[in-house]
């Protein structure tokens, strides 16, 4: 295709719409046509082509049809609107929408710009009252313009008045007597659909796009009418090549786009029947070779269907087309660009202003970059390709698609088949409980209301009251023929319940489901399929992140109070942190069952911390992955009676700390004895002093930040300011979320915008104005001390500062980073710098050096 | 399983009767191997106790899966070779119809896949349920591949085919619905499915010779289902009886025993064995692969 383009890019463009478009184009008619169809027959449907792209898919199927055929598509007519047309076609019928889209229109524009807009084609009346001051107002006003109902507001009115009246004979006739109207568009968000369904609720709309997507703010209440036929979700995903067009959907709008005006009004003919005026000129849209070379590629496959006709081989022709497709999409080399380098798209309603898709790689104005342009263009990894060289592109390509690293190097082939045959459950849940009915039944409906369901669930009654156990389980709501219950008959601790229970069964899966705690119902789904999946491979067992639920018993049940993320901070199971202390509760922890037989299971002697232990052993065996979602709730009684109802984490406080230091002895004993593993030894008692030294540090911080004027006298405030942010941010959630890095570059670019007065960061940051900002600088840098609620940058606030990269925010390298040697020991990083692409060897190294795995060089 | 599991452990004991609410009727070889074995003959005791333990006046069981035992094979697998049989019917009932030349059964079964999503979406919902129907799935079919009208009918006609030939009777449930009439007790069937009564009736005489059953429900045309739990009261309402005096038997744990109960009836899951699933969890594997090889990516709709 390369090369292809270099020649001659419009026969590039040709081939690249018979090759690749054609086939999935013929795939999206096949159901398309199937759709009609059914909708026609079954459903006794009007089947609308909305116009403009309605045209070009209209051409496109019928031949289609003829290639294959199948009977052509009949009593289908065009339907001419555009957003416009229906906002003031449903004038009438539902004003608040009308004056929505135009408000979201020309909310910027001036009611001038709006009006001249609504009467492009006949021109203003020429009563028009152009001195009604409310014509120098801006849209965003307009339900005030209507409301005040001003001269120059009447005429508008009266011109949507008229046209809604229009509009309303016209639909009704096309309709007929159908209930059903099925629309034929592109997509993607149907919001001609969604007008029209609100504006006639007696009606029933369906939508038939070539795929369906939205954003945060779209209105999805007519969603499951609005079928994408190709693909319906928000997102690129690797696995669903097809997916792509939401990166690049003008390489499909376009594709469809017929030539001529744009519909914005309908008219009386001398006849007395309603019609388009502009229709004429867009049916006479006759694409050729040379005027739309794409198109008349796709329609070359169409007519041939060299793949042969049938639906399931075009399903595979189109199935080998998408891969190679969403590669250029998502990973589109300079010259690749070229493919779509001639699509313009109107950027406005009445389609006078024309801008490219991708946008010339040069400043458009002070203090434009290439990281705006790429925010701006309408293909973001395409002007990525033209901003930077390929090397620095490619990340920065596959960071916008959220490509791996690893996508598209190798062929693509569908995912591994997800079918998972297993001789036993997949999971023992375990749970120990004595003597706490209330809790039990919670456990048991915990369990029951789980998605996954091929689990078997051990009760371990602790030496308590059988009977009272038994009558609990009999009547909860549960999956009775999935429980075993065992009696201990007399106590015998909370780690030899466990062992009793998970040696009863057999299992792929071991989890221990306390009798207090819960779980969200997707806990073993979630936890099941990621030691399932290829993830399996390298981890031993999995946590998800869990909640901390703050809860007392009362004489009305269980009340919780208050739910919070338990030890939120926890991203990876570290060995080293594990030495240091226990920071999950089992309740959020699945591991494989061959760990546990290899490990011994858990030691009996324990009263409390028996899981901590258990951990250590586990990590010295296999790694634990982390799922980021909180599935797990981890219940406490830490307030009214904590000792009756306690977790043995509140109740038994003193022993927790007194049986630190034994686990810790026990091991090292053991491991001194030669019974046991000599570096898990090491390990504790380094833990033991990281511990120590961790405390320490943050006494000596906290006394150091207590000195006043500490700031001024350092050499680099800014350092200082980074460090005290990480210090701040790690008190309040924890390790691991930045490292000083990130806060050097988040303060740095703070400082520029107090400095460069940037608004448009400033804003972002909730920042008001510029003695505020220098304000939020100090305070940043100054003890925490004397402010009540210390201040610190949210994560996403250093997130988005990090991900900042415009003009004027030149990053410099931090004190402790050796620039000269980094750009030494990496030529072609120094050949970048020296060209001015980037400003400093440490942008580099931050930005794409760290993700090469290049080595940061520090100062000594 | 009253017996000791660890013998550093002899104190303690496995407590196995805890299935009040529910037995366990695990083993579906015994009932499959139509010995009358004392296994599956306790079971149906203990049942009928039940029965006349909680004043029981209807009986009612799933279809699928329960009433009607299939073999090992999976949805999508059922399509494929369904297609099969569908494409050679065709040409030996419309000998002059060129398309059918070109046609491959993966053309038959997308077009199915196609016609079931259709008519699963888009079918107009009754108390906010939705659920397919057979004929309109057949419709779909036929024009997608652009097959005539009274294609229509030899389609229907194959499917009801292929679904007798391919289920049989459960006898322990047929013994047990026997029992309970001769006790003056009301036996039905309920069903979630595409297939209209009139069709699960039609299939079921194919099946057996002397039905059980004195009514029988499907979603399919009553568009309420057991899964949304909205099909009991109507069912109630039907038959004049109160929720308590129904005891319902099936194999999916959501549609046959979490949602009766909490419409009141009494309810008793009757699982597919693992040996079962996993059969037809391999035969999935292998469909999905296998199409895999032919170019068609299956895993959006291929089910056990
Ligand atoms: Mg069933």
């Amino acid at each position: 295709m390369q090369e292809l383009i270099a020649k001659n890019a419009d026969h590039a463009r040709h081939e690249f719409g018979r090759e690749l478009l054609g086939p999935v184009v013929a795939d999206y008619l096949y159901r398309l046509y199937g759709t009609i169809r059914f909708f026609q027959d079954v459903r006794k449907a009007r089947v609308l082509f909305v116009s403009r792209a309605g045209i070009r898919i209209r051409r496109a199927l019928d031949t289609f049809t003829q290639a294959t055929g199948l009977p052509p598509v009949e009593d289908a007519p065009d339907f001419w609107i555009s957003r416009l047309m229906v906002a003031k076609g449903t004038w009438r019928r539902h004003r608040d929408n009308a004056i929505a889209v135009l408000k979201g229109e020309f909310y910027h524009h001036t009611l001038r710009e709006m009006a001249e807009a609504m009467f492009r084609h006949d021109g203003l009346p020429p009563d028009f009252p152009q001195d009604d001051p409310w014509l120098e107002r801006k849209g965003k006003e307009i339900e005030a313009f209507f409301a005040e109902n001003g001269p120059a507001a009447q005429v508008i009115a009266a011109h949507f008045e008229d046209q809604s009246r229009l509009f309303e004979e016209y639909f009704t006739d096309l309709a007929g007597d159908r209930d059903t109207i099925l629309l034929v568009d592109t997509g993607w968000a149907g919001t001609a659909q969604r007008l029209l369904a609100d504006a006639w609720p007696e009606k029933t709309f369906w939508g038939a796009y070539f795929g369906r997507y939205g954003f945060e703010t779209t209105d999805r209440r007519y969603w499951p009418n609005m079928i994408g036929l190709v693909f319906e979700q928000d997102t690129f995903e690797y696995e669903k090549p097809e997916t792509c067009v939401v990166l690049h959907r003008h390489m499909i709008e376009h594709l469809f786009e017929p030539h001529g005006p744009s519909i914005e009004r309908l008219a009386r003919s001398d006849a007395g029947t309603v019609f388009a005026p502009e229709a004429e000129a867009v049916r006479a849209d006759a694409p050729t070779a040379a005027t739309d070379p794409m198109f008349t590629g796709v329609m070359t496959y169409l007519a041939d269907l060299p793949d042969g006709g049938s639906l399931a081989a075009l399903h595979a022709a189109a199935g080998r087309a998408w891969p190679e497709i969403a590669r250029i999409v998502t990973l589109p080399t300079r010259e690749e660009t070229a493919l779509f380098g001639h699509i313009r798209r109107s950027a406005d309603f009445g389609k006078t202003l024309m801008v490219p898709l991708l946008l010339p790689p040069e400043d458009r104005f002070e203090g434009d970059s290439p990281e705006r342009r790429i925010q701006d263009s309408l293909w973001q990894p395409g002007q990525a390709a033209l901003e930077y060289p390929r090397d620095l592109a490619e990340p920065l390509q596959r960071r916008l698609a959220g490509l791996g690293p690893f996508d598209f190097k190798k062929p693509w082939t569908p995912p591994a088949v997800n079918v998972h045959i297993r001789q036993r459950p997949a999971v023992a849940v375990i749970t120990r409980t004595l003597d706490r009915p209330m809790f039990l039944k919670r456990a048991l409906e915990s369990v029951a209301a789980q998605t996954f369901d091929d689990y078997v669930h051990v009760i371990v009654s602790d030496g308590g009251d059988i009977d009272l156990v038994r009558d609990t389980i009999r009547d909860t709501e549960c999956r009775h023929n999935r429980i075993l219950l065992i009696d201990n008959v007399e106590n015998r601790g909370m780690e030899a319940a466990s062992n009793i229970g998970i040696r009863a069964v057999d299992s792929d899966y071991i989890v221990i489901h306390d009798d207090d705690d819960s779980w969200e119902p997707a806990y073993l789904e979630k936890t099941v399929a990621f030691l399932d999946g290829p993830k399996g491979e390298i981890y031993g067992g999995v946590i998800s992140k869990s909640m901390y639920v703050s809860e007392e018993v009362t004489r009305e049940g269980i009340k919780v109070h208050a739910r919070v993320p338990y030890h939120g901070w926890v991203e990876n199971v570290h060995i080293m942190e594990m030495a240091i202390q226990n920071f999950f509760p089992p309740i959020a922890f699945l591991y494989k069952r061959e760990i546990y037989d290899r490990i011994g299971g858990y030691n009996e002697a324990y009263p409390v911390l028996g899981d901590w232990d258990f951990n250590l052993r586990f990590l010295m065996e296999a790694d634990i992955g982390v799922l980021p979602e909180p599935l797990a709730n981890y219940h406490h009684r830490d307030r009214g009676n904590t000792h009756l109802f306690g977790n043995s984490v509140i109740a038994g406080r003193d022993k927790h700390v007194e049986y630190a230091a034994i686990v810790r002895n026990r091991l090292t004993r053991n491991a001194l004895q030669g019974g046991g593993n000599a570096s898990i030894a090491v390990l504790v008692g380094i833990g033991l002093h990281l511990d120590a030294l961790r405390q320490e540090t943050r006494r000596i911080q906290q006394r150091t930040e207590e000195m006043p004027g500490m700031i001024n006298a350092l050499a680099n405030p800014i350092q200082e300011l980074a460090r005290k942010q990480q210090n701040e941010m790690e008190r309040q959630s924890g390790p691991g979320l930045f490292d000083a890095d990130d806060y050097w570059v988040a303060m740095t670019r703070l400082e520029r915008a107090v400095l460069l007065k940037d608004w448009s960061v400033l804003r972002k940051l909730g920042v008001k104005d510029i003695s505020r900002g220098r304000l939020l600088l100090m305070k940043l840098g100054l003890s925490r001390k004397g402010f009540e609620k210390p201040p610190r940058l949210s994560a996403e606030s250093i997130k988005f500062l990090t991900q900042l990269r415009k003009k004027g925010y030149e990053l410099e390298p931090p004190p402790d980073f050796d620039e000269e040697a980094y750009l030494s020991r990496n030529p072609d990083v120094a050949a970048v710098v020296a060209q001015g692409k980037l400003h400093s060897g440490f942008e580099h190294y931050y930005y794409y050096g760290k993700k090469e795995g290049r080595k940061r060089i520090s100062r000594n | 399983m009253n017996h000791v599991i660890d013998k550093d452990y002899f104190k303690y004991k496995t407590v196995d009767d805890v299935n009040y609410t529910e037995i366990n009727i695990a083993s579906r070889e015994i009932i499959t191997n139509k010995h009358k074995s004392t296994k599956t003959s306790d079971i149906e005791n203990r049942i009928i106790q039940y029965i006349r333990e909680n004043d029981i006046k209807v009986l009612s069981f799933d279809v699928f899966d329960t009433y009607l035992l299939r073999n090992s094979k999976p949805e999508a697998a059922r399509y494929m070779e369904l297609s099969n049989i569908i494409l050679k019917r065709l040409k030996d009932s419309l000998p002059h119809q060129e398309r059918l030349s070109t046609l491959d059964p993966a053309d038959i079964c997308l077009a199915r896949i196609a016609g079931m999503q259709a008519t699963y979406r888009t079918r107009p919902r009754v108390e906010g349920c939705g659920e397919g129907e057979i004929r309109e799935v057949i419709a779909m079919q036929c024009r997608l591949i652009g097959l005539p009208a009274q294609a229509e009918d030899i389609l229907l006609e194959a499917e009801i085919a292929y679904e007798a030939e391919n289920l049989s009777e459960n006898t322990l449930l047929a013994r047990l619905a026997r029992r309970f009439r001769k006790e003056g007790g009301k036996v039905i069937l309920v069903s979630d499915m595409y297939l209209g009564a009139d069709i699960i009736a039609e299939i079921i005489h194919r099946v057996v010779k002397r039905p059980v059953h004195q009514h029988l429900f499907s979603s399919a045309d009553m568009v309420v289902s057991k899964r949304s739990g909205k099909i009991f009261p109507a069912i109630e309402r039907i038959l004049g009886h109160a929720p308590r005096e129904f005891l319902h038997i099936g194999d999916s744990w959501t549609g046959d025993v979490e949602r009766p109960r909490k419409a009141g009836w009494h309810a008793m899951h009757f699982p597919i064995p693992r040996t079962e699933l996993n059969k037809r969890k391999a035969a999935l594997a292998e469909f999905i692969r296998e199409m895999d090889e032919k170019g068609i990516n299956t895993r959006a709709w291929a089910k056990l």
